[in-house]
């Protein structure tokens, strides 16, 4: 048994598809590839593919990670050069590992994931204002927000040392563009939407309503190195 | 700035409808030159995306150098709403181009319930609705499809409609309009070019009036040079006709994720309340090489994990047992399933069956149709008890728990009789897997019966018969509720108030293009949908209008009055309909005409062609 892991991009054209939607789309991309996918046995054969991180609908990515189990070895540049030729528009594999061993899963190595946010400035808001409300931010040693726990039950979450990196970066033609590197995994997992939030708390400095971009520019592990 | 599409799409569910950019979908440069085309599916992605006949067009046009043909699909309510507020037009996946900038607009009329949506989405781009208001650089409003065998609910909103089957006359209708285009034609110089195409019907041409008691009293042309009938269009050679190499893989899990390969069209069983049946004749199978090489070339094009051997009777068709074999063996380690959408009981075969069920195990579905061999005998469903009960007993015995069957309520000569027949005989089928006894029987048992009500359609031999009202399909229904309680079985059942639409659409003619252009102005649309249907706007439609639906679904017809169809001729006569109906009210049965031709006319109905010459396999 061997695994592929592989490292693709998102892209604008398949940002709205969702993440179940990713799966079967992998599934079929690898299947037309001709990739010797390996399948579970029993009634219901399906292949055994697994991602580093879920994304939100509407998100743009350069760097996110899967899994897929493999019936015999092929040539990682084989694999990538296959799977692309096959791929829908929008979906990139950039790099791949193809291996005997047993690696440790995607989903155990997330730490962190960097992205860059682009918002709507709003009526009173200019890059000025944003960079000094982003620099108080990063002053405080204490956030908390108000976050429903795995239970389901609201609580109160510190939030602070989550935020690794936190700047705004430029404007242009009304949009800022934000860039930020966040906790994100099993452990601890922020959402970059929720930094768009702290830069309103006061006033609305970003107009979420007219639209977001996000688009993650890496996942990484603790240490924010690529996992591949 | 954030595009206007961009700020709306992450608000609405599955945003992933309107966004386009699946494997197989087309881009092309948009060159001024081109023909736009855009396919219309009046209900939401998933339901669309599931038609065949839309895979094939989209593919099919496309080849053209000169045509670019887009998609789009209603918008669900909370995509509507958006679109509306933020005052986007309704636009195509592909380009995110506005309906209203397409050279033609054409709607498939797949269920009379869908109607109102077709109204919708011209209006959500800014599209006048009536034909003969609309003006000289609005798209050409083109429907086809089944419901297209009677247009006249919706002739005043269409330029052009399209009888029968689509894929050469499209192609002819769009040279015709890339003449008319060097030529500088008027869109009515060209309907009336256009009005020469076999297959083509250009409603405005054509006047309709009334008798007092509101059946027809002439239907005829109003300018000269246009048929007084409307020839249906049929493909003859399916072997050498246009079947696309590869199909859209949506992302979306649609109703039909899979392959669609289309064996056959036409059916030759001649079930009495089957349009599908009559509409569609002759039967034309497609070859078992070509069928191979379709389902290789699709396979590789897709990478669909599944295909489904589609057609009307699939289990009708000569070399399925090859064809099964083949895909099985050929694609069996490879993982990719073959599925039967329907089974017959008749020649239904459980090896068959559970051949191709080695890869993935689903549930069996049979049709009988009728409860009792009387009512059965009635629609012409050749099937027996004895049949249904030894293929239950063999599905039972070989592992299948989960089974289905489908009965119609509300059928000709239907008496309490046979609603009890129902119930009986899905306590026959439990019974049957109580009584099974083998070592793969299943350890769970699920029966699902559902019934449908039935509606008379247009070329039917119940093209004159009554309709049962609401509320005798009620009654009916709370019959078999009240009388088949089992916890291994499950009912379900249709919304009587939509049948009653249903009917009066059916069978409607053209004054209730009246009543649609009123109930969408009420709000209608999704009628097909359970939780959009909006009944008393309907009524309050018709009754504004002054017409009534029963008159429509409930009355029954005079085999001498003019019928607001019968200015097509689908090849099977009024004659030979006629005969089918007495025979069915006699309850006697009219054979299978595969065999023996039973004179429906159609081998008088075009020139040169007789119908045993197209089962090739068996030749």
């Amino acid at each position: 048994m061997y695994t592929a892991r592989m490292k693709f991009k998102k892209g604008e054209e398949i940002k709205y598809i969702s993440h179940l939607d990713m799966q079967r789309m992998l599934q079929r991309t690898l299947r037309r590839a001709g990739v010797p996918i390996k399948y579970s046995e029993g009634f219901n054969p399906h292949p055994k593919l697994s991602f580093a991180m879920a994304m939100a609908v509407g998100m743009t990515s350069d760097c996110e990670y899967a899994d897929i189990e493999l019936e015999e070895y092929i040539d990682p540049e084989e694999f990538v050069k296959k799977a692309n030729k096959s791929a829908p528009q929008g979906f990139i594999i950039t790099k791949a590992l193809v291996t005997e061993d047993n690696i440790p899963s995607l989903t155990s190595l997330v730490g962190s994931a960097e992205y860059i946010l682009n918002g709507v400035v709003s009526e009173h808001g200019t890059l000025d204002l944003i960079q000094s409300k982003i620099q108080m931010i990063l002053e405080k040693e204490s956030i908390t927000i108000r976050k429903r726990n795995k239970k389901g039950k609201m609580g109160i979450k510190e939030i602070r040392p989550m935020i690794y990196t936190f700047q705004a970066t430029s404007e242009e033609d009304g949009m800022v563009s934000i860039r930020c590197s966040v906790a994100t995994g099993s452990k601890e997992n922020l959402r970059p939407d929720v930094l768009i939030d702290l830069i309103n708390e006061d006033e609305l400095l970003i107009d979420k309503d007219k639209g977001m971009g996000i688009h993650r520019v890496l996942l990484g592990n603790e240490e924010r190195e690529e996992l591949l | 700035m954030i595009n206007k599409i961009d700020v709306i799409l992450p608000r609405v569910e599955s945003p992933a409808r309107y966004t386009g950019n699946e494997l197989n979908s087309i881009k092309k440069d948009l060159r001024e030159d081109l023909i736009r085309f855009c396919f219309a599916f009046p209900d939401i992605y998933e339901v669309g995306m599931s038609h065949l006949g839309l895979q094939i067009i989209y593919q099919m046009l496309n080849k053209e150098e000169n045509i670019y043909c887009e998609r789009v699909f209603a918008p669900w309510v909370d995509m509507e709403k958006e679109l509306r507020e933020n005052n986007v037009p309704l636009f195509s996946l592909e380009t995110k181009t506005s309906l209203k900038d397409f050279d033609f607009l054409g709607f498939t009329l797949q269920y009379e319930m869908s109607y109102s949506n077709i109204l919708n989405m011209m209006n959500m781009a800014g599209i006048t609705l009536f034909s003969r208001d609309r003006k000289e650089d609005e798209p050409i409003i083109i429907l086809g499809g089944p419901c297209a065998y009677n247009p006249e609910p919706m002739a005043d909103f269409a330029d052009i409609i399209l009888i029968g089957e689509g894929e050469e006359a499209i192609i002819e209708l769009m040279e015709l309009y890339e003449e008319s285009k060097q030529e500088k034609l008027s869109k009515k110089e060209f309907l009336l070019k256009a009005a020469q195409i076999w297959g083509i019907y250009v409603p405005s041409f054509y006047e309709v009036q009334y008798k007092e008691d509101g059946t027809l009293k002439s239907f005829k042309p109003l300018i000269e040079g246009v048929p007084e009938k409307i020839r249906k269009r049929f493909v003859k050679d399916l072997d050498t006709m246009y079947f696309p190499e590869t199909m859209i893989v949506p992302y979306l899990q649609v109703i039909h994720d899979r392959i669609l390969l289309e064996l056959f069209r036409g059916c030759t069983r001649g079930c009495r309340f089957c349009q599908a049946g009559m509409i569609y004749r002759p039967l034309r199978e497609k070859s078992l090489e070509v069928l191979k090489r379709n389902a290789d070339q699709l396979i590789e094009n897709t990478g669909y994990e599944e295909v489904s051997l589609s057609s009307l009777s699939t289990t009708d068709y000569s070399c399925l047992p090859q064809l099964t074999e083949y895909l099985i063996d050929k694609y069996e380690d490879k993982k990719v399933a073959v599925g039967l959408p329907s089974l017959r009981l008749d020649n239904f075969s459980i090896e068959l069956a559970q051949k191709i069920q080695k890869v993935k195990k689903t549930g069996l579905t049979f049709a009988p149709e009728a409860g009792t061999q009387r009512l059965r005998d009635v629609i012409n469903k050749g099937v027996t008890e004895e049949e249904l009960m030894s293929a239950v007993k063999k599905a039972f015995e070989s592992g299948w728990g989960n089974l289905k069957l489908y009965f119609m309520i509300g059928l000709p000569t239907e008496t309490l009789e046979d609603i009890d027949g129902i119930i009986d005989l899905a306590f026959k089928v439990v019974d049957e897997y109580d009584k099974t006894e083998s070592p793969l029987k299943n350890k769970k048992v699920r029966l699902s019966v559902s019934t449908s009500s039935f509606v008379p359609k247009a070329f039917t031999p119940f093209q004159w018969v009554a309709q049962n009202s609401a509320q005798e399909i009620k009654d009916k229904q709370s019959y078999i509720i009240r009388n088949m309680r089992n916890k291994k079985i499950e009912y379900s059942w249709h919304e009587p108030y939509v049948s009653r639409m249903e009917g009066a659409f059916a069978r409607g003619d053209r004054r209730l293009s009246q009543v649609i252009y009123k109930a969408w102005e009420k709000g209608c649309r999704f009628d097909g949908w359970k939780d959009h249907f909006n009944y008393e706007s309907w009524m309050a439609a018709f009754q504004e209008t002054g017409l009534d639906p029963d008159f429509y679904a409930l009355r029954e017809r005079e085999y001498e009055e003019l019928l607001p169809w019968d200015f097509i001729d689908i090849g099977v006569t009024k004659e030979f309909l006629i005969k089918e109906h007495k025979k069915a009210i006699n309850e006697t049965v009219t054979d299978f005409c595969k065999y023996k031709c039973v004179n429906c006319g159609f081998n008088d109905f075009e020139e040169g062609w007789r119908c045993d010459v197209y089962s090739k396999n068996e030749v």
